[in-house]
């Protein structure tokens, strides 16, 4: 029964108590404003007369924009639930008052605050009301649940018609005002109770609205100017508030022709009380429909057609209205049109309007609601009142060219919608992989001009640290201006900070630079430091400016930066000499350089190594690469850039050494130089190992390792594809070779998805059919690992899909849609469906909706009947054997722990068997199993 | 008071015991999530029990840590930090914090904090050693 209710409401375990208090407190306080309002309006007739009414308009409009900057203020103070609680409170108070008031002071000013405040009420309890949703639902939740909570404000306000038409003859206004009292105090009761038992769902932004950080009008007027989905929206809300009005005014116009009692004949009669009656009756008949779609179906047509396409109904809606009103004046276009204000307008529209609320910038979400109802639906109200009376006669007219306008900017709302998202979602990114260069390529003049005068600022800051760190970032702007300006600022580092400097120097844009050359000069001729003198004159030498007769006799000096300068200067200079001279010099200068990288000293080798960087040919690779295996961390680290400088396209024989290096060493700096060698050798054969170790790989290598492997081109794409199709291989390799694919082939990767996605989910629904079941199979054992186990394996699984069906969409940002959905926060996670939606295929979208989506895994399970057939019959150690094959080794030792400890048949040969197939971190794993 | 920019919020970064082992490129892309608010002295930052979804840097000023019973637990001072520790176990905070004078905080939502972390293990470890301290001290008076 739970589940049949769960289903037909769209709701999941564990959220019914939340919707239901949500429900219920929309129900109330619709009803308590459904009385306040009716009654207040009928009353004002009675007592004071229509002639009231457009003051009463203008006052309400007026105190409504008023509000509604109030309210902006209070949000950045206090949160959406308090600010709900706070407008319950004030308005039962008022409203308690107020019943006493007119009860024994009926005086017809009275009337009039009386209907101001009701109506003031009504506006800002929906727009808080509302604004405290949002803080506890993402967009997924509102898609199911947000039509439930529309029909049960219809529901409420259609009570309150009820009881004001069953009980207002009999028992008066007053006993009906403190019902309305009693509600709003009950009302109040409920959200004290929600704000106390549901947790809110917070951004992660941290601007959040709701999340009590400070802000500014203008930061909030700057964000709205910036967000073209924001001005959408708002002008969407705007015109159906035009349409609404216009609509309202046409269909009774028509209808008070028809039902013109002058009209009347024996076979019609028509009486006076004819189109109130009428109306009644089409009022009730459209709440019904409101309440059935709101609670039933609008959800499901949302979940079928897509929140971008439900906006057009509406919109079309109208233009076929209109279409026809310009045409025919009859019953059936009136009807139509009572039709489209009171039911699609108050069902789709605003359904579709709270949903779009969630793709607002985050800044001003749930501002953007008070804007909006507290400001421009009164503003629309003004708007189209001044044109129906300024153009009585062509009001259909008007309404025509308001559809045409409307269907216009629902187009534009669909178009900005997925984009405002996306945007969303790459305001939460962290882009670790821009240097300071490449901000400045997404800044303007100005803010560009800004960043450099801050780092210019920072040159003549007090430590020294700073100072070098300034000019380092100054360097990578590579901007001869400010050349000046950094080597000026060098000259008041410190002797050991300069010699730094001139390593960013070597290794920067400006390194053959005349400036610096002179100025490097000039701190060797005043400097008394050693040690950068020592730099300095290897710096000279490595820029061919020292002359090889005076530093022959450095060949023989202790001073190891002496021999490299010399080393160098023999073998790169040829300032005056004869080619005999020249031939003899570098002779001379190799037999020293192998003397180095023969040493013993480690320091002899490291400087040997660098000497061979100054290099352009790959003579040397030979001797290098065996550096790669040294004992010594530092001179592995120095044949690697070694070779990263020296390797050429036709070093591809060294590729497999340098692999092998590659897997034997975590270094961070190691692994960047071998993988930028690997780049440099660009041999395609390599990539499949290149990516297959990549599984332990740090966050800034995968990055560097993608780079690498998409700098070799298209001739990477078969292996690309057969390590994707590859299931025995880590998910970890085969996502980052769909990465790649997705960048350098997308096409290709699009051809092959359906078949790569299908047999991922059945994977998926393997992992998490057993997850959900093995231990409910087998009560008696304690299965804790196994389970978790194939729930990572799942999710491990799941996370492979997603970054396929980001690399194959046309998603830029892809990697940014994987960490969304990764994402804890249930709103980010949200949005990057939202965004997946729009970007993979209505095929495999809905293939995979059940796996990404939050619903209870017994539905998920039922979900494909043919995988349960397929999987259901496995028992444990069946289960167990299945998983020895997995491609993750984490999947195979707690399989091999498992059969040892439950003593599956046959587990030790078994396991022998595995051991021929695994690495050696299982042997490890294996003999420890095998000697127990 | 001024917003400060960018790079002013990178070289703050730097300052600072948790990121000061950060390269100047990765300062530059985390200064970028900061989000600046600026209190005046005696207003509360936030209160104990509540919620926490940020960390805080004190680019300027100072905060006064009080536990349940407005006991002062300590006074913060510019590049301290706080209000992570809730952070990592989806808690609430066990202390609030009040500036004792007007006071720049910069602030880091969760999610980035757990995704500096993967990307930058050098601040994992600064934190880590931060609690260790913490750890010892508490170690101590149980002992």
């Amino acid at each position: 029964m739970q589940r049949l209710i769960r289903n037909v409401f769209g709701v999941y375990p564990g959220e019914g108590i939340m919707a239901f208090r949500f429900c219920l407190l929309a129900t109330i306080w619709a009803l308590s404003s459904s009385i306040a309002n009716t009654l207040s309006a009928s009353l004002l007739l009675e007592k004071c007369g229509s002639a009231v009414l457009p003051y009463n308009y203008f006052i309400i409009a007026i105190a409504l924009i008023t509000a509604s900057s109030l309210f902006i203020y209070l949000l950045r103070r206090i949160s959406a639930d308090r600010l709900l609680l706070g407008v319950l409170s004030f308005s039962a108070t008022l409203l308690t008052l107020a019943s006493f008031v007119i009860f024994y002071f009926p005086k017809n000013w009275i009337f009039q605050i009386f209907h101001i405040f009701s109506n003031l009420m009504d506006a800002t309890l929906i727009a808080c009301y509302w604004t405290c949703l949002d803080r506890y639902h993402d967009l997924q939740e509102a898609k199911r649940i947000y039509g439930a909570y529309n029909a049960s404000y219809f529901f409420g306000y259609a009570m309150g018609g009820v009881i004001i038409n069953q009980f207002f003859d009999k028992i008066g206004p007053f006993p009906l005002f403190l019902l309305a009292c009693c509600a709003l105090y009950y009302a109040i009761f409920q959200i004290r109770l929600i704000a106390r038992k549901t947790h809110p769902i917070d951004d992660d932004r941290i601007d959040e609205v709701l999340a009590s950080t400070k802000r500014t009008f203008s930061s909030i007027i700057h964000a709205f100017c910036h967000s073209p989905f924001a001005i959408i929206l708002i002008c969407f809300s705007l015109f159906c508030k035009l349409l609404q009005n216009t609509t309202e005014i046409n269909y009774m116009t028509t209808l008070s022709k028809i039902f013109n009692p002058a009209l009347s004949t024996l076979a019609r009669p028509i009486t006076e009380s004819s189109l109130p009656e009428f109306l009644g009756k089409v009022q009730a008949c459209i709440a019904i429909g409101n309440i059935l779609f709101g609670m039933f179906f609008y959800r499901r047509v949302v979940r079928k057609i897509g929140l971008t396409n439900v906006t057009l109904i509406p919109a079309l809606v109208f233009l076929f209205l209109y279409s026809e009103w310009m045409v025919h004046d009859t019953l059936f276009v009136a009807v139509l049109g009572l039709i489209a204000v009171n039911g699609f307008l108050f069902t789709i529209e605003d359904n579709n309007f709270n949903l779009f609320m969630n793709a607002a910038p985050v800044k001003l979400r749930g501002m953007l609601r008070i804007i909006n109802d507290s400001f421009f639906e009164p503003l629309g109200m003004l708007i189209s009142s001044s044109v129906l009376i300024l153009f009585a006669s062509c009001n259909k007219s008007f309404g025509f060219i308001l559809a045409s306008l409307f269907i216009i900017l629902s187009f534009f709302l669909r178009k900005f919608f997925s984009k405002s998202i996306l945007i969303s979602l790459r305001e939460n990114a962290i882009h670790f992989e821009r240097k300071i260069k490449h901000w400045l390529k997404f800044l303007n003049k100005k803010e560009q001009k800004e960043i450099i005068e801050d780092l210019k600022k920072k040159l003549s800051d007090e430590r020294e640290e700073f100072r070098l760190l300034a000019m380092h970032a100054l360097l990578t702007v590579e901007d001869h201006h400010l050349l000046e300006t950094i080597l000026l600022s060098g000259d008041r580092l410190t002797a050991t900070k300069k010699q730094e400097l001139i390593q960013y120097i070597e290794h920067s844009f400006f390194a053959e630079t005349s400036s610096i050359i002179e100025k490097l000069d000039q701190w060797l001729q005043s400097s008394n430091d050693e040690d950068l003198s020592k730099m300095i004159h290897l710096f000279f030498a490595k820029k061919g400016l020292l002359h090889p007769d005076k530093v022959m006799t450095d060949l023989d000096t202790s001073d190891l930066y002496k021999r490299a300068a010399a080393i160098i200067t023999l073998k790169k200079n040829l300032a005056n000499q004869t080619h005999s001279q020249a031939g003899l010099n570098r002779t001379i200068a190799y037999k020293e350089l192998e003397l180095l990288l023969k040493s013993k000293n480690e320091q002899e080798i490291c400087m040997g190594l660098e000497i061979l960087r100054e290099s352009t040919s790959s003579h040397w690779l030979d001797k290098v690469i065996s550096f790669l295996n040294h004992s010594s961390i530092n001179v592995k680290r120095d044949a690697a850039k070694c070779i990263a400088k020296i390797v050429d396209k036709n070093a591809s024989r060294y590729a497999e050494a340098i692999l092998n290096a590659l897997k034997s060493c975590s270094d961070n700096e190691f692994r960047l130089s071998c993988i930028k060698a690997l780049e440099k050798i660009g041999d395609s054969t390599t990539v499949f190992d290149m990516i297959a170790c990549s599984i332990y790989f740090r966050p800034n290598e995968r990055r560097f390792m993608e780079n690498a492997v998409i700098s070799m081109g298209l001739k990477t794409v078969p292996v690309l594809t057969s390590i994707i199709k590859n299931n025995t291989l880590h998910d970890r390799c085969r996502l980052m070779a769909g990465k790649i694919l997705g960048i350098i082939a997308q096409p290709q990767l699009q051809a092959n998805l359906t078949d790569i996605i299908f047999a991922e989910i059945e994977r998926a629904y393997f992992y998490f059919y057993y997850g959900h079941t093995i231990q409910l199979q087998y009560p008696l054992h304690d299965l804790t690992l196994l389970v978790n186990t194939l729930q990572s394996g799942y999710q491990s699984v799941i996370d492979f899909i997603i970054y396929m069906l980001g690399a194959a969409g046309s998603i830029q940002e892809y990697d940014l849609l994987v960490y969304a959905l990764h994402s804890k926060n249930a709103k980010t996670r949200a949005n990057a469906l939202e965004t997946l939606e729009k970007t993979c295929g209505s095929r495999i979208y809905s293939e995979l909706y059940p796996l990404l989506d939050d619903s209870p895994w017994e539905s998920k399970i039922e979900t494909w009947p043919h995988l349960k057939k397929q999987f259901s019959h496995l028992g444990l150690s069946d289960l167990l054997k299945q998983l020895e094959n997995s491609s993750s080794l984490f999947d195979r030792t707690v399989s091999a722990h498992l059969q040892a400890k439950l003593q599956i048949p046959n587990w030790k040969e078994s396991l022998r068997e595995q051991m021929k197939k695994n690495d050696e971190l299982f042997h490890h794993f294996a003999y420890e199993l095998l000697e127990k | 008071m001024k917003e400060l920019s960018l790079i002013e919020k990178a070289f703050f970064l730097k300052k600072t015991r948790l990121f000061q082992e950060v390269e100047l490129d990765l300062l530059v892309a985390i200064a970028d999530k900061l989000n600046q608010d600026f209190y005046d002295a005696n207003e509360k930052v936030f209160d104990i029990y509540h919620r926490a979804n940020r960390m805080y840097l004190i680019a300027k000023g100072t905060v006064n840590l009080f536990d349940k019973d407005q006991n002062l637990i300590c006074e913060l001072s510019t590049n301290d930090f706080f209000g992570d520790e809730p952070l990592f176990g989806e808690r609430e905070h066990h202390y609030s914090a009040i500036c004792k004078n007007e006071t720049i905080l910069l602030t880091l939502a969760k999610s980035h904090l757990m995704t500096i972390i993967s990307e930058c293990p050098v601040v994992a470890i600064a934190l880590l050693e931060c609690y260790a301290q913490n750890f010892s001290h508490r170690f101590q008076k149980k002992s």
